[in-house]
């Protein structure tokens, strides 16, 4: 069978079903300020949001794969393009923008500057520490671990925090060469 | 509505455009969401009541907040005074805002005056989250309950808000039943405009 | 001139009071809001069924002193607006337009995951935002 064209991010976005996007701020917000208050410290939240994020991002790269017909990308610059244009499009309805490749193009920043996690959100006083789409660095990460990437992904600007956009910097750290963990071939 | 990227232009926070209706995100996106809330606070938890519980009261915290979003943003809205009309705003405005269309049904419960419920055939939080059997009747529709009892409660109809599976003949899955006990307040309040 | 905004709850809870003003006239200015508080509540609780007065949000005006109007407005969610002017000369349409947009910003406000409902609205975009609805009072509003 012939490989299907990749999709844009639009065109999937239009394909799939949408719901409103207040419900996911909202609701997203409310878990947020649920693991306030069960964790208290700031840290352990961020670090909480991580997980959850990479939780989901193991499991979001078989829809991603699967909707937007993306093949194989051939390098890491292909995977940092598709993860802006497509993905962020997919799920978040947002364009996301590459930049600051590295001399050895291992890492590279990603841009968001509309980001509906964090409408209507102002961080409180006490909560300056608080990554607070701090689920996004682990969904990136998850995703990219089951596509063989082994990556560090921290946060560089966060418009929560003052900044004018929101950056993430994702760095290669490991590549592992393409292995299929359910095929027993031999 | 296909999400377009907002271009910021807007140097100054006053220049922003004011709240409106946003766009939306994949549906899976927020299943993914949901369903890592409710598996975070299943650790939270030793029971299944105290699991419902903390999912209403995330719905309560959202519930309260799209009550004043929609109150805001409808135009010409008047301020609902009695109970038919709150619920009508539940079951239709506010389910069609939050999940694409009006509430299956609205029915007032037949065995006790202050009772109302409202339905769904396959109620979003619960199609995509399977219940292992060992969890028994627990219904994560408790996060809809809460959204209600956040718009109701913001409203001035303060209540209990439930949520149950209904088996329904001939279909292969439950319905679930959003159910509403007003506050005694309530029912004297209505019965003096008249009710 | 607008002198004092506030923003009460539905148990004339105070959440949000700012005077654009000088320090001594703040006094006076609580007063006046306390009263016209008692105007909204009697008003609200005027037991007429009849009139579309009883669901409106726009309230009118609520209070006229001699060197002040105080204007009201009453969202769905019993949360009521007020805005304290010196201007004697004021536009009906003014005052609405200028409650929509400070009613935009409340909800804006409110659905902070941080803000607790019923307790004080902290939010700086809040406060910024009210100043320059303040501000653009009674000029011409481009569309």
């Amino acid at each position: 069978m012939a490989p299907l064209a990749p999709k844009t991010g639009d065109a999937v976005f239009a394909s799939i079903d949408r719901v409103n996007a207040e419900l996911f701020t909202l609701t997203y917000g409310a878990m947020v300020r649920q693991l306030l208050t069960d964790l208290e410290e700031v840290d352990e939240v961020n670090k909480q949001l991580d997980q959850m994020g990479y939780n989901i991002g193991i499991r979001l790269i078989d829809e991603f794969l699967a909707k937007s017909n993306v093949s194989r990308c051939v390098d890491f610059k292909e995977t940092a393009d598709v993860i802006a244009k497509v993905g962020f499009k997919m799920f978040l309805g947002v364009a996301a923008a590459v930049t600051n490749w590295d001399a050895e193009g291992t890492s590279f920043s990603l841009v968001l500057e509309d980001n509906p996690l964090v409408d209507f959100v102002e961080l409180p006083d006490t909560c300056q520490g608080l990554h607070y789409c701090n689920i996004l660095s682990g969904v990136i990460r998850g995703a990219l671990e089951m596509v063989s990437m082994k990556t560090e992904v921290t946060w560089v600007r966060d418009m929560l925090h003052g900044d004018d956009a929101y950056e993430l910097r994702v760095k290669l750290l490991k590549q592992v060469p393409e292995e299929y963990p359910y095929k027993d071939d031999e | 509505m296909i999400g377009v990227g907002k271009i910021k232009q807007y140097s100054n926070v006053l220049d922003k455009p004011l709240s409106r209706g946003r766009q939306e995100v994949s549906l899976s996106a927020f299943a993914f969401l949901f369903s890592e809330l409710v598996q975070y606070s299943q650790t939270q938890v030793d029971n299944i009541a105290e699991l419902e519980r903390r999912l209403e009261d995330a719905g309560y915290a959202v519930g309260a907040r799209v009550l004043e979003l929609l109150c805001h943003r409808e135009k010409g809205n008047r301020r609902e005074t009695r109970l038919l009309g709150i619920l009508s705003f539940v079951h239709s405005t506010v389910w069609k805002v939050l999940f694409g269309k009006v509430a299956d049904s609205l029915e007032k419960g037949t065995e006790h005056e202050d009772e109302y419920m409202i339905s769904e055939k396959e109620l979003l939080v619960n199609r995509f989250i399977s219940i292992p059997k060992d969890m028994g009747a627990f219904n994560c529709g408790a996060f809809v309950a809460g959204i209600v009892r956040g718009v109701l409660d913001g409203a001035g109809f303060p209540a209990v808000v439930t949520a149950h599976f209904v088996p329904m003949e001939g279909q292969q899955r439950p319905r679930t039943t959003i159910l509403i006990k007003f506050a005694e307040e309530v029912l004297r309040r209505e019965s003096r405009l008249g009710g | 001139m607008i002198v004092c905004v506030a923003v009460v709850g539905h148990q004339n809870n105070p959440l949000y009071l700012q005077s654009f003003t000088a320090a001594d006239d703040a006094l006076k200015l609580h007063h006046i809001i306390h009263c016209s508080l008692d105007v909204v509540d009697e008003r609200v609780n005027n037991p007429k069924k009849s009139g579309p007065t009883l669901n409106e949000t726009f309230l009118g005006m609520l209070y006229p002193t001699e060197n002040y109007k105080v204007y009201g407005y009453l969202t769905n969610t019993k949360v009521k607006f007020l805005m304290v002017t010196t201007d004697l000369e004021v536009k009906d349409a003014d005052v609405r337009s200028f409650f929509r947009k400070f009613h935009a910003a409340f909800v804006d406000a409110v659905s902070n995951p941080f803000h607790v409902p019923g307790k004080k609205i902290t939010s700086k975009i809040f406060a910024e935002r009210i100043s320059g609805i303040v501000k653009s009072f009674g000029s011409v509003t481009a569309g």
